[in-house]
Order: structure tokens, then sequence, then C-alpha cells
């Protein structure tokens, strides 16, 4: 009899389990077909080009600039590379004093805004810049021609992007297993041999996740670039976007753009390899410092060289126009306090947005391999492979013809910032998911307690330190977002960063210092997030 | 006849082209301990989440008590099984006190639980005291005895370990599971535990399943298994064999020890089995072999001996017995040999 009756439980119990799986694919496929959107609408406008678009596309400088650009790129990962990665061996394995702080001051560039860094480094180090100005006093000649173009585009990015390689490296030097070194030091390797043959490679898989954000950056920012006067791909769109009407021709720039990206990205996954994940141990060994001895100074000072460069220039420099603002002009503090509301407002939407869109898809794409999984999961990461300028201009597009609705709303806005950091969001949580220990919600259904219950009681708490730093990572992101901002947001709707651009680009900089000001210290808020017990014992 | 409390009926479990389990059958009554041995890749853990319902059947059938659980087309899921298991790595949620923890798997019985339910199965692990320790701040062994006691608290008919031992340390290993085999008995939970050692099954069951290649090679006490195995495969699984081939001739086996007591009456060509401990040997200026290798333990040694005729075999003997490497000796049966077709 109690068998029977179990007969007919068991079937809709499982019925319903296939209900929550159908919904988590339902959103899976909402989400890819949105994320394919943009792409189409690429395509589509790039095969109505006529001849004359692409003897535009060919006249045009497209190959020198694409050069340029990839040029820019590699050097910004590169020159990232290696600030990051000796910083973060610096931070989290050797007895450098206040190993926390450090952490913090290299990881808070990240919340600098490229357009801020950019002005600051041209005022402190361009061709007229402070720098050149003190040289010239001095009774020596010292040549100092001041960065611009190329150089001053690839100091400042590289400035405002190491901290992505920073934060990737100093996390898995965390994780990683001091046994490895240990085993070499044991074999006669050096300490300095065994980071280089043994932790070096080791660290390779974040690393490189580290320098595929920084890579990505520089390839689509626009801030930065427009200010160094240095062409590169994505400052072109924008300026045939502002100044053209043939659309063909910024869709053909716009899927150069794509290729560039979807090559990185293969880059990337062939440099990664197998060891893409590496779980925690059972027990977290104790880790040995490193006793810097006589290199300890020296390490300090340069570590605050580049905290000095990378975090207190942009800094001083906003201090510096919000001194020089309030003395000569007025400063109107509700019109800023609804700017900083509006920013944060989309800010956190977008991340609430991102991270609720991030957890089913991370459910379902970890739970077991399938092709529809993983062909869901690698769709989910080509939010990466459009930068914002393009992605932006297709869902003007596709909102202008096809959903009016939506077209200079919100929703569209926040639609276009969740599918361009998305990437960052479901990486995130991904990486929580995979340290997950499976036999946790395996145990906890053993007990009695069904998929709901599990997943908010075990699941959910397990996941929250992924949940944030994808939450935080998405809101810093927003916070600092310009192009999409600008050629999405309603009309009328202003937020910090753009009344930034609006009021640089007229060189209105004084009043630029008070929401500059408050852009850097709102976007530093996350960072609590995103600085999991880096540097702490 | 009462129903067993579980029950396996011809199991099947595919991964890809792999066959995990294969015509699995078992039968464990109420109250029992039963140990599934067998090598690492054999198939023993899918088994245990076969019966939890973590994994699903291809085929079969699978009853917890008088309940289907599972069979080829319908399987109820792991939380309306009444399964508990305890996991290699113990698994206690991080997030959560060790009372929280105990107390996660009491709220489906509502009804029974009383306020000092938690302390009850905290006392009956011997964790008095700690139940607003988090995990980390348990020793391995503890951790073992908590998640003992989160299992047996949702009063499960069955409660399932993987390999529970294998994550402590050797000289905690024999102790703890003294502690847990007692917890065990003392609640009357009828249990399965998967192992791949043999030494430990053999000390802590009542029942052994050897299973070889996805399926139960043979069932019976430790004594039974180690004495008469049903095959040379689980002989020398179980422990050091010697296999020697012999004419029988009903009672007793002629082969190159001489004329060898069987166990079961036997005639024409077999192979025998001796196990290590059922030789024994005198030093003799004329004996049958040489001794070749010698590996000491302390309580016991094991020879390794060459017969002048050319076997070579192993003989267990006390650490008292003064042998040299290269002595010469005599080796004779003392106990009764097993027979193997040829």
């Amino acid at each position: 009899m109690l068998a029977n009756t179990l007969w007919q439980i068991g079937p809709r119990a499982q019925s319903l389990n296939r209900q929550k799986s159908l919904l988590l694919k339902t959103i899976a496929v909402l989400l890819v077909v949105a994320m394919m959107l943009p792409f189409l609408h690429l395509m589509l406008r790039a095969l109505g080009s006529d001849a004359s678009t692409w003897e535009a596309y060919l006249r045009f400088r497209t190959f020198s600039t694409l050069i340029s650009t990839i040029s820019l790129a590699a050097s910004v990962t590169l020159f990232g590379i290696a600030l990051a990665v000796p910083s973060a061996w610096l931070v989290c394995r050797t007895d450098l004093p206040g190993r926390r702080i450090w952490a913090i001051l290299l990881a808070l560039p990240l919340a600098i805004p490229s357009y801020i860094a950019g002005f600051a480094f041209i005022a402190a180090l361009g061709p007229r810049g402070f720098l050149h100005q003190a040289l010239a006093n001095l009774p020596v000649t010292i040549s100092f021609p001041g960065i611009t173009g190329f150089s001053g585009a690839l100091f400042a990015l590289t400035m405002i992007t190491y901290p992505y390689i920073f934060l990737t490296t100093a996390a898995a030097l965390q994780r990683l297993d001091p046994s490895f070194e240990d085993s070499a030091r044991v074999l006669g390797l050096g300490s300095m041999k065994s980071f280089l043959f043994v932790t070096l490679p080791l660290l390779r898989p974040a690393i490189t996740a580290g320098a595929l954000l920084s890579s990505l950056y520089a390839l689509s920012d626009f801030g930065a670039v427009a200010l160094m006067r240095f062409e590169t791909f994505t400052q072109a769109i924008y300026v045939q976007y502002s100044s053209s009407l043939d659309r063909s021709l910024i869709a053909l720039f716009g899927l150069t753009l794509v290729l560039v990206t979807v090559l990185i990205l293969w880059l990337e996954n062939r440099s990664r390899g197998k060891s893409r994940y590496y779980r925690l141990g059972a027990g977290a060994a104790r880790r040995k410092t490193v006793a810097l001895g006589r290199w300890k100074y020296p390490s300090v000072a340069l570590l605050s060289l580049l905290a000095m460069v990378s975090l207190g220039l942009p800094v001083a420099n906003v201090l510096y126009w919000t001194l020089r603002g309030t003395s000569s002009e007025h400063l109107d503090i509700l019109d800023l306090a609804q700017r900083a509301f509006n920013s944060v407002a989309v800010s956190s939407l977008a991340a609430a947005a991102a991270v609720g869109v991030a957890i089913p898809i991370t459910t379902l794409t970890t739970r077991r391999k399938s092709a529809f999984n993983t062909f869901i999961e690698a769709a989910s990461y080509s939010g990466y492979a459009l930068p914002g300028i393009v992605l932006a201009l297709s869902l003007v597009f596709f909102a202008a013809n096809y959903a009016s609705f939506i077209y200079q709303s919100l929703l569209l806005l926040i639609i276009a910032y969740v599918l361009h950091f998305i990437p960052a969001a479901i990486g995130s949580i991904r990486t929580s998911w995979l340290q997950l220990n499976p036999h946790l919600p395996e145990s906890a259904h053993t007990l009695g307690h069904g998929s709901t219950s599990v997943f908010t009681r075990i699941s959910m708490p397990l996941l929250r330190p992924g949940i944030a730093a994808a939450a935080a990572l998405v809101f810093l992101s927003v916070m600092k977002e310009l192009p999409a901002t600008l050629l999405l947001g309603p009309t009328g709707f202003s937020t910090l960063a753009t009344s930034i651009w609006a009021f640089t680009d007229e060189a209105m900089f004084a009043p630029a210092g008070p929401p500059a000001l408050l852009l850097l210290a709102l976007a530093s808020l996350p960072m609590y997030f995103l600085l999991p017990r880096l540097g702490s014992q | 006849m009462s129903n067993p409390a579980l029950s396996c009926k011809n199991l099947h479990k595919r991964f890809g082209n792999h066959s995990a389990v294969d015509s699995f059958n078992l039968n464990i009554a109420k109250g029992e301990l039963l140990a599934l041995v067998g090598p690492s890749g054999c198939g023993k853990t899918t088994v245990l989440r076969l019966i939890a319902g973590l994994e699903r059947l291809d085929a079969g059938q699978i009853d917890i008590g008088a309940i289907e659980v599972a069979n080829s087309s319908f399987s109820l899921p792991p939380e309306k099984r009444s399964a508990g298991m305890v996991f290699q790595d113990f698994s206690l949620f991080p997030h959560m006190s060790l009372s929280n923890n105990i107390s996660f798997g009491l709220t489906e019985h509502k009804d029974t639980v009383t306020p000092s339910s938690n302390d009850h199965y905290l006392e009956l692990v011997g964790l008095q005291g700690f139940g607003n320790r988090m995990p980390h701040e348990l020793s391995g062994g503890e951790q073992q005895r908590g998640a003992l006691a989160r299992a047996l608290a949702a009063q499960p008919e069955i409660l399932l370990l993987d390999e529970p031992f294998s994550n402590l340390d050797v000289n905690l290993r024999s102790q703890v599971r003294e502690e847990v085999t007692q917890i065990i008995r003392a609640s009357q939970v009828t249990a399965l535990l998967v192992t791949h050692d043999i030494e430990e099954a053999f000390s802590v069951a009542d029942t052994i399943a050897v299973m070889m290649e996805g399926t139960v090679g043979q069932v019976g006490t430790a004594e039974t298994l180690y004495s008469t195995p049903a095959n040379e495969e689980i002989a020398h699984w179980l422990g050091a064999a010697n296999f020697l081939d012999a004419y029988c001739d009903g009672t007793s086996a002629h082969c190159e020890l001489g004329s060898v007591q069987l166990q079961r009456e036997c005639h024409g060509r077999r192979r025998i089995m001796l196990r290590p401990e059922w030789l024994s040997l005198t030093p003799s200026s004329d004996g049958n072999s040489r001794i070749i290798h010698r590996t000491y333990y302390g309580h016991d040694q094991m020879l390794e001996i060459e017969m002048k005729s050319g076997p070579r075999l192993l003989v267990r003997a006390l650490s008292a017995d003064s042998i040299q490497l290269g002595q010469e000796v005599s080796v004779v049966a003392t106990n009764p040999a097993t027979t193997f077709p040829v």
C-alpha cells in the first residue's frame, strides 16, 4: 500500500524537478538569444554594405588602426603582468609590512575610470605637464618629452588595468598549495627558481584570466585613448557614429573589433589549457612567508611609487579640480546628489539583474556536462567579444527599429549593462560553484531536504562570496561605464560618469571635480567584496 | 519472513561506455552491518549513490524496507528515501555549528523532535558540549562522529557510509573505527559500509560482500570469505595466497608439498589454495625449500621460500622463530586447502 502511494509521489517530484530544470533552461536560452541579437545586427548591417562602404572601409586607415589597437592591447597586458605579478607575490608571500593595506591600495585603481586617469596623467606627465615644467626649471637639462599618443594611452591603461591581473593572481597565490613550492625547494631549486619554474606555471591560468580582462578593457576603452589622442578602433567607431551616417561602415568596424576580441579569447583559452580550475584543498596548509631582508625597503619603495602614480595622481588631480571649483564656482549639491543617485541606482539594478541571471545559468552549466550546457556556457562568455560601444550601437538599432517602446528607456540601458558585464558575473559565481563540495548539497538531500531548501540553506550561503564579488564587479564596472551610458541613456538622464565626460569635453574641469570625487568614492566601496582575506594571514 | 532492510535486484548503471554497476544483487537484514569491499573503481561508491538516490538506475530495482525506491523508469528523490549517508570527507556544512548540522536532518521529522534530540545524538557519539563548535574547530575524528550523529538524527532506515575512515590518520583510524562501529551497533541501525580496505571490512562488519567489476562476487562472514573464497581473484584480493597444481583423490590432494588435506571432498586435477599461515616450516639441513626473502612485521614475519622443485610460496611465521635468509627449511601444510577448478 505504502509503496503504491509513493509510486504516485515519486513521478510528481520528478516532474517538479523537470519543471525547475526547464525554467533554468528557458532563462539560459533567453540570455543566449539576447546575446546573439547584437551579433546578428552587425552581420545584417555589414552584409548590407555596398561598394562605396567597402571602399570607405578600405580607404580609412583600417589596417594601421587595427595594428595600433592590437599593439596597444598587447603592450598594456604585458606591462600589466610585469607590474601585477611581482606585486601580488610581495603582498601574498613575503613579510612585507602592511600587506593588507598594500592589497587594498594596489586593487583600488580598478575604481578609476579611464577618462579620469587620462586627465591626471596628462596633467602630471604630459608634454606640458607638471613633471615637464618641473624638469624645465632645473639648472641641468633633463629631456622628458612627456607621455602622449601611444605612450600616453599605454601608460594610462596599464595603470588602471593592472589591478585585474593583481587580483586574480593574488587570489590564486592565496589558494595555491605551498607544498608544490616546498617540493621544488626540497628538490634543490632556489627560491627564485622555484617561483619561476613551479609557482609561475601554476599561476598561469589566473594570470591569463586577469590578462584577458585587462586586454579587453584596453581594446574597448575610449576615454583614455581619446584624451591621449591615440586612434584605436573603438575611438574610430565613436567618431564615425557621431559624424557619419553610414551605419554599414560602423558595422564593418564593429565586426573587425569583434574578430580581434574572438582572437584574444581563443588565445586565452589555449593558454589556459586544461588547468582551468583548481579546487581548494581540504586543509589550508600554513603558508610560509619569505623574509625580504635587505629587499624590504626597495620593495616598499617600488610599491609606494606604483600606488602613488596609479592611485595617488588621479585622486590628487580630482581633488585639485574640486578645490579649485568650490572656490570659484557655485556647486549645485542637489544636482550632484541626483546624478550620484542615478549612478548608484543603475549600477545596483544592473548588478542585481546580472547576478539574477548568472545564478540560474551557472546552476545549470556547472551541474553536469551536456552539449546544451556547453553551448550555453560558451554563449554566455560571448559578451566579452562585444566591446561596449558596439553592443550599445546594436541595441540602439534594435530598439529603434523593433522595440521602440524600450528605446530611450532605463530598461534598455540595464539590458545593455547586463549583456556587457554578465561574463564577469558568471565567471565569479561559476568559480564558487566549482569550489563547492558537491557532497554538501548531496548530504542535505539525504537528510530529507528538497531542492529549494537545499539551494537556499546550503548552496546559496556557500556561494555568497562569489555572488558578492560578482555583484561588486558589475556595480563597479557600471559606475565607470561611459559609451553605453552616453548612447543608451534616456534623454536628460545623467550619471556621475556622463556629467564628468560632459564637463571635461568642454574643458570645464572645476565643475567635473565633485562628481569625479564622488564617483571614485562610490566605486571604491564594492572593492571590499573583491578582496577576500587578501594579505591577511 | 520479514523484508530485508535493503534489497538490490539486478542493478545496472553505465556512465557513457563504461559499465560501473553490472547485475548487482544484495540483501541486507534489519540491524545488520554489511561491508561492501572491492578494489578502487569496482563500482562500490556508485552502488551507494544509487541506493541514496544521488544517481539514477539504468535497470534493476532497489527496495528500502517495504518501499520500492527506484527502478529503471522511476526514482524517488534522495530526500524522500529513508537513507542516510556519511561521506568520505564528512561533509559537515561549514557555515553551521555542529548542533545546527545535526538539527538540519531533524527538521523533517518535526513531530518526533524534542529539544533534547540534538543533545541525545551529541551524547550518542560522545561529543557532549561540542554543539556550538564550527566544523573547522573539530578534529578529523570529531568531524567523523559529528557526520555520523547528523546522519543518525534523521532516523534513516539504512545508513550508508562511503569510505568513512580513509580520511583519518592511520594511528587514529583503528580507534575511530572501533568507536563508530559501537555507535552504529548501539543505535541498532542497518548499515552498509563501503571500503577498499579488507582489514577494515574484516574487523568491522557482520557480513562482507566482495565486489568485483560491478557485481557482487561473494557474500559471507569474514571467516568464510578468507578460508573459502569463491574464486582465485577473490582469494588473491582478500589476502596473500599460495596456489599449487594438485591431483585430488577425495579428502586429500597430491602436490609439491606432498599430501595435503582438503576442506571439501574433491576428485581430479585442481588448483589448491593455502594461506601463508596455513603453512609451517622447520629448519632442516635436507629440507624441501630455501628462504629467499623475509619481511619482518614485529608481531610476525612473512617469509618467501623457494621449493627445490621450483614453486615459490609465502609462509607466515611468528617473529620469535629465528630464521636466517638462505636457510634450508622443510615446509608442510597445517590446515586443509581450498580447491579451485583448473
